[in-house]
């Protein structure tokens, strides 16, 4: 879905990544990489297939957009000894995805440094791009331009007695929030009050994920939980 | 929802139009059953159950407090995650296995549906018939995600545009 945030051209993929076509830069927030392994070393054994499964969706989208870079925009990897932990097919896929491109890894407070592989990359707390800044916490109060990660966005949507619950962008047309991209992320509704004081012009709109297409949702048609 | 008597089945638009002995052809016991199982939420529910048993998720409470850093895991994104690397995996195979016995008899439905083909009588009722009382009690309680959900969202994108039309 094409929108405008502030000055700049998005489009808000249904996958829960931002594109950039003048820039040609492909969005993704949260990812949180090894995730699942992080939580089976503490005893929770979750199966070990969420990076795999975030790179397949990763590399479906570089496929279908043909990026020239490709922006992390913070929590990337789940924890700093996450990198050390990649299984090896997973690094592979992973130099796969990154080459001939610029891989941008903007830090988040999962990931305060990028990674150190693969080559051909950029780090660093933000990035101006095509108009927007992109950083991984939405800072606070109004910030005209800004595309951020971190809050997870879901919208608890109600329509006709019944309700769904999907991850989903958050815009009011002068900044966005994006959603985690990360297949074990879990989600925080945009009613509550980390989200409140974000958006100065209500209402703001949610981008509901889900089978395409994505679905614009009103202020007055999402929920709290 | 069905009880020993009575089978329900309720949709969000009226079925005036419906073909009913369609809908109950033998046809849907081939593949497209098998696939929409796995997406169901009676699978879904399956395998949050045996999650739960096994120890993979815990159980939240109302009310309970997170305690540091305690996080549960919806068991709806382990069970697609697991389904597309590891179809299988022990907890599918336990979730297969309870669907099979408890909720699922597809030799039986099979039966059935051979009994009943062409002997179905569809009538529009002016009001609800009092053996029917008990099952329209339990109306919602199971939901079979087909178009539903999506049409939620599309419901609700239009309710949009019309307010921005106004």
């Amino acid at each position: 879905m094409r929108v405008r945030i502030a000055a700049a051209d998005a489009v808000l993929r249904v996958s829960g990544a931002l594109w950039l076509e003048g820039e040609r830069a492909l969005v993704v927030a949260d990812v949180h990489f090894e995730k699942g392994s992080a939580y089976a070393a503490r005893g929770q054994l979750l199966p070990p297939y969420d990076t795999r499964d975030n790179l397949r969706r990763l590399a479906a989208e570089a496929q279908a957009l043909r990026p020239r870079m490709i922006v992390m925009l913070g929590d990337a990897f789940h924890d700093e000894a996450a990198e050390q932990r990649l299984d090896p097919d997973d690094f592979a896929a992973l130099c796969v995805l990154a080459s001939g491109r610029t891989m941008v890894w903007v830090t988040g407070n999962h990931d305060p440094a990028p990674p150190a592989r693969p080559a051909r990359r950029r780090g660093g707390t933000e990035l101006d791009l095509g108009g927007l800044v992109l950083r991984h916490e939405p800072s606070a109060g109004a910030a005209a331009g800004e595309a951020a990660g971190h809050l997870h966005p879901c919208a608890r949507i109600k329509a006709g007695g019944r309700s769904v619950r999907r991850r989903c962008f958050v815009t009011d047309g002068e900044r966005l929030v994006l959603p985690a991209f990360g297949a074990y992320a879990g989600g925080l509704n945009i009613r509550d009050a980390a989200f409140a004081g974000l958006f100065a012009r209500p209402p703001p709109l949610a981008v509901a994920l889900g089978p395409p297409p994505a679905h614009p949702i009103g202020w007055r048609s999402v929920a709290g939980d | 929802m069905a009880s020993d008597y009575a089978l329900a089945i309720w949709a969000a638009r009226p079925m005036g139009g419906l073909d009913i002995d369609e809908l109950f052809s033998q046809d849907m016991l081939g593949d497209d059953l098998e696939a929409w199982v796995e997406e169901s939420v009676m699978m879904k529910r399956a395998f949050k159950n045996c999650a739960l048993v096994s120890g993979l998720i815990e159980r939240r409470f109302p009310g309970q407090e997170k305690s540091g850093r305690q996080v549960t895991f919806s068991s709806d994104l382990i069970y697609d995650v697991l389904r597309r690397h590891q179809p299988d995996h022990l907890l599918l195979r336990c979730a297969r296995a309870d669907m099979a016995t408890g909720l699922l008899d597809v030799a039986r439905l099979g039966q059935m549906l051979q009994r009943i083909r062409g002997r179905i009588r569809h009538m529009d009722l002016p009001k609800v018939t009092p053996f029917s009382v008990p099952i329209l009690l339990t109306i919602g309680r199971e939901s079979v995600p087909g178009g539903a959900q999506e049409e939620v969202l599309e419901t609700a994108e239009a309710e949009l545009i019309a307010q921005a039309m106004a």
